[in-house]
């Protein structure tokens, strides 16, 4: 998308970096409120505004991996078990902070694994996280004993935080803005973030300035699979059942709304900002291609379509950097 | 020494294999398939439970595939190896399988296969058939809406049987009345893929656009109720309606959330009523009590469990009967 304004305005006129990003968005609002009338609705707004938080905040986690120029498989799986073990928990009567505690701290733990697994075992991050993935759908399974884990009768009070509403807007919402704020001061604004940004772009260069790999590499994956846990008990609020089958395929969701967002796969480029268009871009598709009351399988065609412009975009642009 | 370790692993792996074969008269085994879905482990625990009620004279032996068709074969052939009059299987891969299978039928053992046939002929097939159950719930809705309506189908994966199934029964049973489908997804038996599709068809029809949502498991049932409920519109009278009937969606019709859900039978403990006569040397035809007998294309004797609809008038007699976790049933 940045390719494309760049070709088409003058250099003179060239645009911030990431300027590409938002005017795709605008154009595809745009277009989607002349395909549908609905799309416009407030209250479709707020309704892909909920979509955008879900699924924004895999996204963000997953701009940490990759900035360090890594890949994290296992969000997917790391979803379904902190929503699952969050749904056992509530069932056996422990109250809500202690499970919400659990399950992150869970959820942290596996991303410590894949760290400790990429940064001091050297194993390839595709292939650690591809294995904490299978693991880690195995745990759930487990635990969930195979179905659907009911919570019980505190699913009415843990609904708030995934389907309940603050002053008229969707609770996810201010989780994501809350999620994003904290991300975007912590890349942008402290000397962490600044190591994260020099690892991913040059490992060597960060080694020789004194910068710890190892740990840089291993906190990454344990923000990455934070998140993850964190959008896992969402999931499991708005939902208020365990599904331990749930979350296949959202490490690919994760990792698009990251590229599209900007975020470079050789790392050492990319923003929260940019994560928050690429999850509004994918939210929207998605929820246009329903309004129009488009089938599933072209919105597939669509979905795989976006995807890989997105990633062709990014490689022109680093191949002409 | 390597002798002695050699001869020790062959005591125990006789004593092992040999003491149940003894125990009991009747041994019959049951390779399942997988255990990553409540409804088969409903499968594996209904009829295990049964047995251990009922039939004192049998040892079940049950092993479990895990997903892996290469393990199930070996999981039948160690069954073999401890004298099973009877095998039961729900098969991982349906034609992974056949060529064990036809070595045991041809060795005298009995196969049973229970929920997914196989493509040679075996001794019975148990299982629900799911184009009657689409079929069920359209005509519960023709009759529901007063013959007109718009619905909104939320379908399975669109690779497997059983979803194209689910619809094409429906779609029979709608046909010729003026109940249309206005908006139709395929949600992969996800809720929340359910849930999100439902939350954009929710703003694509306003306030009584929408009289049923018709979706084809329990799961992406309470998806559509969590997005109805989630955007205030739970008071339009929307009929839910699920397939499964897992043992949460039986209390959520008797709740009047859901509008009703469609069984699809656990085969248990109809698997192992139908092993045991078999073990016994009764023929297929006394099997009439566990349900409709026919024959599969292959020639296999199948016994057909039919679908019950439960809706609130009946969901009390349901509870607890259904699968799946239910944390009141305990």
């Amino acid at each position: 998308m940045r390719l494309s304004t760049e070709h088409v305005l003058p250099s003179k006129l060239s645009l911030p970096r990431g300027a590409g990003l938002w005017i795709a968005l605008l154009i595809l609002a745009i277009a989607s409120s002349l395909v549908s009338p609905h799309f416009l609705n407030p209250a479709n707004l707020l309704n892909v505004l909920r979509q955008v938080a879900l699924y924004g905040i895999l996204g963000v986690g997953m701009t940490f991996v990759i900035l360090a120029r890594w890949i994290d498989l296992s969000v997917g799986s790391v979803v379904a078990f902190s929503g699952v073990l969050g749904a056992r928990l509530l069932q056996l009567g422990y109250p809500i902070p202690t499970v919400v505690a659990c399950s992150l701290a869970v959820g942290s733990l596996i991303g410590a694994f894949n760290g400790l697994g990429v940064s001091i075992w050297h194993v390839p991050a595709f292939i650690m996280t591809l294995g904490t993935m299978v693991m880690t759908r195995g745990f759930d399974l487990m635990v969930a004993r195979g179905g659907p884990v009911d919570p019980g009768p505190a699913a009415e009070r843990f609904f708030w935080l995934g389907g309940g509403y603050l002053l008229r807007v969707p609770t996810p919402i201010y989780v994501f803005a809350a999620v994003c704020l904290v991300s975007h001061v912590v890349l942008s604004h402290t000397t962490f973030g600044r190591t994260i940004y020099a690892v991913g772009s040059n490992e060597e260069a960060a080694r020789l300035s004194g910068i710890n790999i190892a740990f840089t590499n291993f906190s990454v994956f344990v923000i990455g699979s934070f998140l993850a846990a964190l959008s896992g008990l969402i999931f499991l609020s708005r939902l208020s059942v365990g599904d331990p089958n749930s979350g296949n395929g959202l490490e690919l969701e994760a990792i698009t709304i990251a590229v599209i967002g900007g975020t470079s796969l050789s790392g050492g480029e990319g923003s929260v900002v940019g994560a928050v268009g690429g999850a509004m871009i994918l939210a929207i598709i998605a929820n246009v291609l329903n309004l129009a009351g488009v089938t599933t399988f072209s919105q597939q065609v669509v979905k795989g379509a976006i995807i890989i412009l997105a990633v062709w975009v990014e490689t022109v642009r680093t191949r002409r950097a | 020494m390597r002798k002695t370790v050699q001869w020790a692993a062959l005591v125990l792996a006789a004593a092992g294999y040999a003491a149940p074969a003894f125990a009991a008269d009747l041994v019959i085994g049951f390779s399942q398939a997988s255990s990553n879905a409540a409804h088969r482990n409903k499968m594996t625990s209904g009829n295990k439970e049964y047995a251990e009620q009922n039939f004192k004279d049998t040892k079940l032996i049950i092993t479990n595939a895990e997903g892996s068709s290469a393990k199930q074969i070996s999981d039948v052939e160690s069954l073999v190896v401890q004298g099973i009059k009877v095998l039961m299987i729900s098969a991982q891969d349906d034609a992974a399988i056949a060529p064990t299978i036809k070595g045991l039928l041809s060795s005298g053992i009995k196969v049973v296969t229970l929920d997914r046939s196989l493509p040679i002929p075996v001794t019975v097939h148990l299982g629900a058939h799911n184009k009657p159950i689409g079929v069920l719930a359209g005509k519960f809705l023709v009759d529901k809406l007063g013959g007109k309506g718009s619905v909104v189908e939320i379908k399975g994966d669109p690779a497997v049987l059983p979803a194209i199934e689910r619809h094409d029964g429906f779609a029979d049973a709608i046909k010729g009345t003026a109940i249309k489908v206005i908006a139709e997804t395929h949600a992969d038996w996800d809720q929340e893929k359910a849930m999100k599709f439902m939350e954009d068809t929710l703003q694509r029809f306003p306030a009584g656009q929408i009289q049923a949502v018709y979706t084809h498991n329990d799961n992406m049932a309470y998806g559509a109720l969590r997005a109805i409920q989630a955007a205030g519109r739970q008071n339009e009278g929307i009929l839910i309606v699920g397939i499964d009937g897992e043992n949460k969606a039986i209390r959520s019709v008797a709740k009047g959330e859901l509008a009703a859900t469609f069984t699809y039978s656990t085969v248990a403990p109809e698997g192992i009523i139908a092993a045991h006569a078999l073990a016994k040397g009764e023929s297929v035809s006394s099997l009439t009590k566990l349900g409709k007998i026919g024959k599969l294309a292959n020639g296999t004797p199948e016994v057909e469990i039919a679908s019950q609809m439960i809706t609130k008038d009946n969901a009390a007699q349901f509870f607890c009967k259904g699968f799946g976790d239910d944390p009141e049933c305990k």
